[in-house]
């Protein structure tokens, strides 16, 4: 961008055309008040105090219209007429001045509050004509400011550095002319939204710690948009760091000596148990991968105390499973007593029924008794597995027994054929011994 | 421009340190005009600790204008009627060039 001081003098760039755009243009007009409302602010002036207040560098009075909202008296300086002309027309309240700040501020000592200035300075800082020494000019204008303040009062200057050079030329300057204070730099991260504010301080009103220099704002603290990602690397230490007063966690843990010792079963090798306690009986992991590895025979004696306790559970249950038909036979005995011997629907239903259970039961004898066989990953070893004949025998037996039970059941119903009037059609009969004839 | 602000200005020509030559500016070729503006008695009360009194009094006596009291009262905030002498004197009655 194209910095209107190298162009040509204020007074002169200001013309009526460009003081005429300055003033209609509503987005000039809106920075410009943003920018004063932000100086007042940084004037920090005693509130509720109406003020008398220097505006230097007016221009068309739309900083010191922001002034009078604010409740605050001013006085303006400019050195370009057609801004001040049309300051006029607009009929600010403040009093106008046309004057060049370079030759310092002729007022007496001691009478503003503050002083603010928007879009100045930069002018201050070129020579525009062979005479001009702007160190020199610099030097008398803000000696001179700081005389006509009262104690304590500030000065905040709106400005737009060119360069580093520029910014240490001013602020030694204000420095060595007895101000304190500097450089306060709105949004640093925005190019577009930076603002830089010169706020300096003619002395201290009251003995104390001296002022302390504004914060600039950010946008973290104006409506929670960051310009910027924070970086820190407490996340990645963090991370890296257990707490204090947390235990050690090992690398090598439980389960990675678990991974190894499956690792080195897969391999065949004779690898220790994983817990030294028996494991519960019908839990057949650990010795089923071990009989199946190569190293049949070196089954410890824990393992075979577990063998033949396993052995001795099922053997059991499957007495269980062979008496289980009889326990149904006193009630079946009940019912067949209840219902009494005559041929009615509910008698032939229990009846049936009577037979239908042990038969079924006979017919799926194996089925029944084969969740007691040894699993089939050690039947090939174990050759002395449990004898299953004498369950599967009596299992039978009982189911029979229940099939006598219907048998008896029938016949006193008179179900059964089993008197002669049953059979009459294979009766043969009696060949007569004689015929009589008459 | 409000005598308010001719009584803060002073000569700001490098050599003229002189505080008797250099305060009150003479007004010449000027002519009276008087502005009606809002009475702010904070702004006055603040002003009447910056105003040289004296150099007031000069300019007044210098103006014309009569009624104006010689001297600050002990309580200005309570004296309505000096209030509102000082607000016409000093924010209101504005000299302008006639040129």
């Amino acid at each position: 961008m194209s910095r209107p001081e190298h162009i040509a003098p204020p007074e002169v760039f200001y013309n009526d055309t460009e003081a005429n755009k300055y003033t209609s243009n509503s987005r000039i007009a809106s920075i410009q008040a943003e920018m004063s409302l932000r100086a007042l602010e940084l004037l920090n002036l005693p509130a509720d105090q109406s003020c008398f207040l220097l505006d230097i560098g007016c221009g068309s009075g739309l900083s010191g219209e922001v002034i009078e909202e604010e409740g605050h008296t001013w006085v303006g300086l400019d050195i370009a007429p057609s801004m001040l002309e049309i300051a006029q027309e607009r009929e600010v309240e403040g009093d106008l001045f046309l004057h060049d700040i370079g030759q310092g501020v002729g007022f007496r000592p001691g009478v503003f509050d503050g002083a603010i200035s928007i879009s100045v300075l930069q002018w201050l800082c070129n020579a525009d004509s062979s005479v001009q020494r702007p160190k020199a000019r610099l030097n008398r204008f803000f000696s001179s400011l700081y005389s006509s303040l009262a104690k304590g009062a500030r000065a905040v200057f709106q400005f737009y550095p060119e360069n580093d050079d520029q910014l240490d030329l001013i602020l030694t300057t204000a420095t060595r002319c007895g101000f304190m204070g500097g450089l306060v730099i709105d949004y640093p991260n925005s190019k577009k939204a930076r603002k830089y504010f010169l706020c300096l301080f003619a002395g201290q009103a009251a003995p104390g710690p001296a002022p302390q220099l504004p914060r600039g704002l950010d946008y973290e603290g104006v409506d929670g948009r960051e310009s910027s990602v924070a970086y820190s690397h407490n996340r990645l230490k963090n991370h890296q760091r257990r707490p204090r007063g947390a235990s050690r966690v090992p690398v090598k843990d439980r389960n990675w000596v678990l991974r190894k010792k499956e690792a080195a079963r897969a391999r065949g090798e004779n690898v220790p148990k994983d817990s030294k306690h028996l494991e519960p009986s019908g839990y057949s992991t650990t010795y089923a991968t071990k009989v199946s590895g190569s190293n049949q025979n070196a089954l410890s004696n824990n393992d075979q105390a577990k063998l033949n306790a396993d052995k001795v559970l099922r053997l059991k249950k499957a007495w269980d499973q062979s008496f289980a038909p009889a326990k149904s036979l006193p009630m079946t005995l009940f019912m067949m007593w209840m219902s009494g011997n005559s041929v009615q629907i509910f008698n032939l239903v229990i009846t049936v029924m009577m037979f239908f259970q042990p038969v079924k039961a006979l017919l799926g004898v194996q089925e029944a008794f084969k969740r007691f066989e040894a699993p089939e990953s050690t039947e090939s070893v174990t050759h002395t597995d449990i004898n299953l004949v004498f369950p599967k025998v009596v299992f039978i037996l009982m189911n029979l027994l229940q099939v006598a039970l219907g048998l008896w059941k029938c016949s006193n119903m008179g179900l059964l054929p089993t008197t002669a009037s049953d059979w009459l059609a294979f009766e043969v009969p009696p060949t007569p011994l004689e015929y009589s004839m008459m | 421009m409000r005598l308010l602000t001719h009584n803060m200005l002073q000569c700001h020509v490098k050599t003229c340190t002189d505080p008797a030559l250099n305060f009150p500016l003479q007004l010449k070729d000027i002519e009276l005009e008087q502005v009606e503006t809002d009475r702010n008695d904070d702004l006055l009360l603040n002003l009447l600790q910056k105003v040289d009194w004296n150099a007031l009094k000069a300019t007044v006596v210098e103006l014309g204008v009569v009624d104006f009291p010689q001297e600050i009262p002990e309580n200005p905030q309570n004296d309505e009627s000096f209030m509102q002498k000082f607000h016409e004197i000093l924010m209101e009655v504005s000299p302008y060039d006639y040129n």
